[in-house]
């Protein structure tokens, strides 16, 4: 299963709302993958299936 | 087609002086500050790791093993995050590449700030990621 989250932005205003960024309560979970794409490309190529099945 | 395994880096920028990784809008920030700082003659290596689990640790390692000096940049807070992950693993398998000690750029150790004015300061800015390079590269023993 894949979950989108918000990713904060500089400028993104409205508190903890939107620009907060908690990567760091997923990442610390064995087993989840977590993705922190910088473009869409690197967005969309992380989140197809075959992503996961050829991790190391 | 059109897939990336997990666990792969980017490298943005190739540098010799300085590392910095930089963690999903930070890694723009980063690569903003490695062009200005080149007109300068400070070459930095930028690293996108895209996902924080798993983690390239070998990619990061290898480019410290090269520059000898770490800047982790990341919008998350400071304590337990992946800035602070990605510094403990550098000096646990890359102390003895290093020739200054690692800096974070982080947010500030609070909660996120609704003006506008306080965000902005919260936030890791450009400005922010320019002192710490500036600072490690300056660091004498």
């Amino acid at each position: 299963m894949v979950v989108r989250t918000m990713v904060p932005r500089a400028r993104a205003r409205g508190g903890a709302q939107t620009p907060q960024n908690l990567t760091q309560m997923v990442t610390m979970v064995p087993g989840l993958k977590v993705v922190c794409p910088t473009n869409a490309y690197d967005a969309k190529a992380c989140s197809l299936p075959r992503s996961a099945t050829t991790t190391a | 087609m059109y897939t990336i395994p997990f666990g792969e880096a980017r490298f943005l920028r190739e540098g010799s002086d300085v590392t910095i990784v930089g963690i999903s809008n930070t890694v723009n920030k980063a690569v903003a500050v490695a062009d200005r700082l080149a007109a300068e003659g400070i070459s930095c290596d930028v690293i996108d790791p895209r996902t924080t689990s798993p983690l390239d640790e070998e990619a990061i390692i290898e480019s410290v093993e090269t520059t000898g000096r770490l800047v982790v940049v990341d919008e998350m807070t400071p304590r337990c995050g992946i800035a602070a992950d990605i510094s403990s693993i550098i000096a646990e398998k890359a102390f003895g590449a290093l020739r200054a000690p690692i800096r974070k750029v982080t947010a500030a150790h609070s909660p996120i700030p609704f003006a506008p004015a306080l965000e902005d300061a919260w936030m890791p800015q450009e400005a922010d990621i320019e002192a710490a390079v500036r600072y490690v590269l300056g660091y004498q023993r």
